[in-house]
């Protein structure tokens, strides 16, 4: 008798270890996976550190290294702690979002390599809610950040990927805010194609073996931005919608602004000077309000 | 008589070590609540590192890890050293930062993250006392309230400045509002606030003076970004996207002024039931409806 409550103490105690989670998680470059994945008894990757991870909760990094491409699988935080380099080198996706639908998903302060051939740094292909980008610099894959779902971006630099920011979704909108980005040599900066409804904002999209603000069959409004170095500055194409303000395009190597067949807007506040022919097609200008 | 001069001595030193306090004290994760809360012997707890710290003084989270909800009941500083992830969970219905110091006391809080974790009330509260209150380089996330009643990022009825923050995941983003006759001022500059719900992303209520600048408001699933209720509320060179209700909304006899700012796919991107604005320099294209109500346009100066 005795024997039988011992072993089911030892199953209580064992059940409740197994389902026990972190509200906040930590990794670090001398932590162990078999660890607790706490700030004091930190993991060494990002992957199990997160599975030990209540929903909601956060993973954070605290010494600078490497920590391993992962699965975002529930809703969570995923950062750096502010002055740590917390790298991922991956050989398909870094970063894959599939948290759920409704979930709210926040990658902040990561360094996402792709050099060695990675997919996406940051793939959100799946339902979610909402996915928040922030702070993070991503290098080298032939997409930077594939999205079909709503994604706001913002401080985050994103630097040779064949294509830097791509929305587009077959059925529904995938919306997306772009605030303060960087996208430095890539082919496309920002492709927003079919159902796409993209914002960005106070950006930079310089050196494009294509185009720096392409809206292929999406809507894309740029307010406060460079084009700058790319064939096509910014481009309206196969229906898509361009409205843009405020925004300087100049030594592009085609066209400054290009309108194929589509609709782009300007409220007459652009400049758009140095480029090989400043524009291209029609540009619909608008008051301001 | 030597043994009562001797009590009187000791008695003497241990009231003044009871109230021995620090300019600057400090928290670290290996720290304890029972040491000086110094930087050489910190203590584990916001909370009571700043019982330790002189009016105007100073506590640092020296290391990255959380340090627990806490109410601010003196003018101080409360920061994190750059480079540290200094994290506070607030219980649920609770605030993570409540702040009573008194009147025309001076509050920073810098370089903290705050997260409600769904059912947090506010993660900072500025209701009850202080004279100004900074809030510098936060992140507050999932403060959507508890029981009924709806969380904010930031609560405030007495002067706040906020400025390079992030605001997510909560039931509201900037609330400013005194409904007694007193005024309470705003200053919001580079702050994002988004993924709001059920209320709006930033609102000047009653008696608010709100000034917005650089910023940006997207996705309030269910309410506006920009509200003036009953406030005033003046917004340069910000972003209004993919709000449920209004990009930038004037009712209740609130107050727009609006310049140089972009509103678009939101339900109506600028909507006036009262006053409302413009320097005829915004840029208002792709919603729903693009403007309701009358937009008055003032010339630059």
């Amino acid at each position: 008798m005795r024997h039988i409550g011992l072993a089911a103490l030892v199953s209580v105690l064992l059940a409740t270890s197994l389902v026990a989670q972190n509200n906040r998680s930590a990794v670090s470059i001398a932590g162990s996976d078999a660890a607790a994945c706490t700030v004091p008894d930190p993991c060494r990757t990002f992957a199990v550190a997160l599975s030990k991870t209540n929903n909601d909760g956060e993973v954070v990094a605290l010494t600078s290294g490497g920590y391993g491409p992962f699965i975002v699988d529930r809703p969570a935080t995923i950062v750096a702690a502010p002055g740590i380099y917390a790298a991922i080198v991956a050989t398909i996706d870094a970063v894959h979002v599939n948290a759920g639908a409704g979930s709210k998903v926040v990658i902040r302060g990561l360094y996402l390599y792709g050099a060695m051939g990675g997919q996406r740094g940051i793939a959100v292909l799946d339902p979610v809610d909402e996915v928040d980008v922030e702070h993070c610099v991503i290098s080298g894959f032939q997409e930077g950040i594939d999205d079909t779902q709503t994604l706001r971006i913002s401080d985050t630099t994103l630097r040779f990927c064949i294509i830097g920011i791509r929305v587009t979704n077959p059925m529904n909108a995938a919306r997306a805010t772009m605030n303060r980005v960087e996208l430095r040599d890539y082919g496309t900066g920002i492709l927003a194609a079919a159902n796409a409804i993209v914002t960005v904002r106070d950006s930079v999209a310089s050196r494009g073996s294509a185009v720096g603000f392409d809206a292929f069959g999406g809507v894309l409004n740029i307010e406060n931005c460079l084009v700058v170095n790319n064939v096509i500055g910014v481009r309206a194409d196969q229906s898509g919608t361009v409205r843009v303000s405020n925004t300087m395009a100049t030594d592009n190597t085609q066209t400054g602004f290009t309108n194929f067949s589509s609709t782009f807007i300007s409220w007459g506040n652009n400049k758009v000077r140095g480029n090989a022919a400043e524009t291209s097609g029609t540009i619909t200008v608008v008051s301001q309000d | 008589m030597r043994r009562i001069g001797l009590g009187v001595l000791v008695s003497f030193f241990i009231a003044t070590s009871i109230i021995a306090q620090n300019n600057r004290t400090a928290v670290s994760i290996s720290g304890s609540d029972a040491a000086a809360c110094t930087v050489p012997d910190p203590c584990r707890t916001f909370a009571v590192a700043l019982s330790k710290t002189n009016a105007n003084g100073e506590v640092v989270a020296l290391t990255s890890g959380g340090y627990g909800p806490f109410i601010i009941d003196r003018a101080a500083t409360i920061v994190a050293a750059p480079g540290i992830y200094a994290a506070l969970v607030a219980t649920s219905g609770a605030d993570a930062i409540h702040v009573n110091a008194g009147a025309a006391a001076r509050v920073v809080i810098r370089g903290l993250h705050l997260y409600g974790l769904g059912t947090g009330n506010a993660g900072i509260s500025v209701t009850e006392s202080s004279g100004e209150v900074n809030v510098e380089n936060c992140v507050i996330d999932g403060f959507l309230g508890f029981g009924g009643a709806v969380g904010y990022g930031i609560i405030a009825s007495l002067n706040v400045r906020v400025s390079d923050t992030t605001i997510r995941h909560c039931g509201g983003g900037i609330k400013i509002e005194n409904v007694s006759p007193t005024f309470v001022r705003a200053t919001i500059n580079r702050v994002e606030v988004k993924d709001i719900a059920p209320n709006h992303g930033i609102w000047a209520g009653t008696n608010a003076n709100v000034t917005v600048r650089d910023s940006v408001v997207s996705n309030c699933s269910s309410g506006s970004g920009f509200v003036a209720n009953s406030g005033q509320l003046n917004i340069e060179n910000s972003l209004a996207t993919d709000n449920s209700q209004f990009g930038v909304d004037a009712e209740n006899n609130g107050t727009v002024r609006v310049s140089n700012t972009m509103a678009t796919h939101n339900g109506t991107g600028f909507g006036n039931f009262a006053t409302f604005i413009s320097w005829g320099n915004n840029k208002v294209q792709g919603n729903s409806t693009n403007t309701s109500g009358t937009i008055t346009l003032v010339s630059q100066d």
